[in-house]
């Protein structure tokens, strides 16, 4: 009974936290079921948008699923829904009595709570691109209506990276990959080459994903 | 109603349009440079850019800031040379360029006013207290007048994005012998005279000679139509102060809008150098010369953005614009006689067609006067009569196609 009513509070205290979140701006750290996410889409009334775990899925091998064979009759194909392809995931070790844990980054994705995918190749490139900088455009004009601008001199990377360390998560960095795999079952992992600013997607097989990659997952609110 | 009326009344006047054959209106010009911070000579290039003048054909508009960041692209992004226009869509609307560009014409003060003093120095548009009677005659005659300086002026207002990046021609071993013995690094606080006797000489020349530019420039017109004017005038300007028109203003991001014209790209060549003292020196040739290069091209592909030049002389026929605007002998002019309709509005009527003579073109590019070729007895282009006349000093040329 007790634990009955533990869960009836957690659920209540959870829903009115997430009808609480207002004002909220990108680079804002929220927390969702103790979780917490970078904010990077936020819409024009500041209460919905999409945000990252600060922490990441690393570390040892085979990160996306354990055998190829496993993935004989997972299409996962859309470029821009990665909840689609997580629950496509989930839906088909489901139904296939498959242990979730042959797929270890989306059972650490489940083991976050409801509502965190792991993002489509696109989702993923809007990261990339809050990331990099590339959204943030408008400068400081000194005049009262530009918005306050932060040092320039600080690399837009490095930047959220720092946000990201301070609230206790791991910096964004190369290796990233997406829920989508391709017609000839590849998954897109993200490259970044810091020297120069250059950056892209390779294709690798799901089965060789390694302990140099990190997953990582998005939730929308 | 009030502050139409006071810009009329502010901008009252006769149209005296100058007979002096160098005030004639010009468009003017916005011009933006975007930064790669990751690619080699980035501050260098900043550096340059910011000392380029305004090509002397077009008034300065430029706004305060005018370096901002290139989109740094996916690398499946970087092949198409204009990728950066989806990047620049977003930068301009972002920062309200053409609002900013609209408070700059109408010289917007913090205390929130406005004053017509920047329209009627570029218009030449003269004031006097008969000329302000005669406004309070005739709404007609101002009404072209305001009319005049929206189509001649206002509407001809270009913003130029010039995306600069950083080409190496050298070949690949080149590139890593330079790297090798750190001089990719260490150029910058070399000076010049004394690369030469280093002994990395061979490879500090073609650095040199490796350094190029690739300039993506990307042209914008200010969108300045009846509904816009109407806008502003209703809505925002004030010759009082008006705390809250002045917050609107500053809040509208939407009325005051850039159209997009086309773009052109331009890879410069292998320069010569010869005369020139400093790194600073070379890239400023470089990326002055890239950058004359794709307005000139603009102007081609573009009718638009094609200016108005002066004649320097009828007999013969002479005018001060050359190989920096891309004239060769293909080029034709028409001539144009600058008049005023009754209602006060600047027109032009075409008197003549005129087009380069053979041997007889200017070499105004920036440090032309170092070229090997350089004719320094020619300081105008001359010019031959296609067809028609030219009644009288005063006119203008225009390119045609």
């Amino acid at each position: 009974m007790r634990v009955l009513l533990f869960i009836a509070i957690s659920i209540v205290c959870n829903l009115s936290m997430l009808a609480q979140v207002t004002d909220v701006e990108k680079g804002d750290i929220l927390t969702i079921n103790g979780v917490k996410g970078i904010v990077f889409i936020v819409d024009d009334s500041g209460c919905h948008g999409t945000m990252m775990s600060i922490k990441a899925f690393r570390g040892m091998k085979n990160l996306f699923c354990s055998k190829a064979s496993l993935l004989k009759d997972l299409s996962m194909t859309s470029t821009l829904d990665g909840k689609a392809n997580t629950e496509e995931l989930f839906s088909y070790v489901s139904s296939r009595n498959i242990n979730l844990a042959e797929f270890p980054v989306f059972n650490w994705c489940k083991s976050l709570g409801d509502g965190w995918y792991i993002p489509s190749v696109e989702q993923l490139k809007t990261f990339v691109n809050y990331w990099l900088g590339n959204d943030d455009l408008e400068v400081d004009w000194g005049d009262e209506d530009s918005s306050q601008s932060d040092d320039s001199s600080v690399p837009h990377t490095k930047r959220i990276n720092d946000i990201m360390m301070e609230a206790g998560g791991i910096p964004f960095l190369n290796g990233v990959f997406s829920s989508t795999i391709s017609k000839n079952k590849k998954v897109s992992v993200f490259e970044y080459n810091k020297i120069d600013g250059t950056w892209g997607f390779s294709d690798v097989s799901p089965n060789k994903i390694d302990k140099y990659s990190v997953g990582r997952a998005f939730y929308d609110f | 109603m009030k502050h139409y009326i006071l810009v009329l009344l502010a901008m009252s006047c006769v149209n005296l349009f100058s007979q002096d054959v160098f005030r004639y209106h010009k468009s003017s010009i916005y011009s933006i440079m975007l930064k790669h911070e990751n690619q080699e000579y980035c501050d260098e290039l900043v550096s340059c850019f910011n000392k380029i003048p305004i090509p002397e054909k077009f008034n300065n508009h430029n706004l305060p800031i005018r370096v901002f960041k290139a989109g740094i692209l996916e690398e499946s992004d970087t092949t198409n040379s204009a990728n950066q226009k989806a990047h620049v869509d977003a930068l301009l609307k972002k920062n309200a360029i053409g609002r900013r560009l609209v408070a700059k014409w109408f010289n917007f003060s913090k205390a929130g006013t406005f004053n017509p003093q920047m329209i009627l120095e570029r218009g030449y548009y003269n004031v006097s207290a008969e000329d302000v009677a005669m406004l309070m005659r005739s709404y007609k005659t101002q009404d072209g007048i305001l009319y005049d300086a929206g189509e001649e002026l206002i509407g001809h207002t270009y913003v130029l994005v010039n995306d600069i990046r950083y080409g190496d021609k050298r070949s690949a071993k080149e590139k890593r012998m330079s790297v090798a013995i750190g001089i990719g690094t260490a150029l910058s606080v070399i000076p010049f005279v004394g690369q030469g006797i280093m002994a990395g000489a061979g490879i500090l020349t073609n650095d040199y000679s490796g350094f190029n530019v690739t300039v993506t420039s990307y042209l914008y017109r200010l969108k300045w139509d009846k509904e816009v004017e109407n806008g502003f005038y209703q809505l925002y300007y004030t010759a009082t102060p008006n705390a809250e028109k002045k917050q609107a203003f500053a809040k509208d991001k939407e009325l005051f809008s850039l159209e997009y014209i086309g773009d052109y790209t331009v890879h410069s060549s292998n320069s010569n150098f010869k005369g020139i003292n400093g790194r600073e020196e070379q890239i400023r040739k470089v990326c002055t010369r890239a950058i004359d290069k794709a307005i000139a091209q603009l102007q081609k592909k573009h009718p638009q953005f094609r200016v108005r030049t002066p004649l320097l002389t009828v007999s013969p026929i002479t005018a001060q614009i050359g190989l920096r605007e891309d004239v060769d002998m293909n080029s034709k002019y028409e001539v144009l006689e600058v008049g005023e309709s009754e209602d006060g509005r600047t027109t032009y009527k075409r008197v003549a067609v005129i087009k380069p003579k053979k041997g007889a073109i200017w070499d105004n590019r920036y440090l032309a006067e170092f070229e090997e070729d350089y004719n320094a007895s020619i300081k105008a282009t001359e010019f031959e009569l296609v067809s028609g006349s030219i009644p009288h000093e005063g006119v203008l040329i225009r390119e045609i196609d």
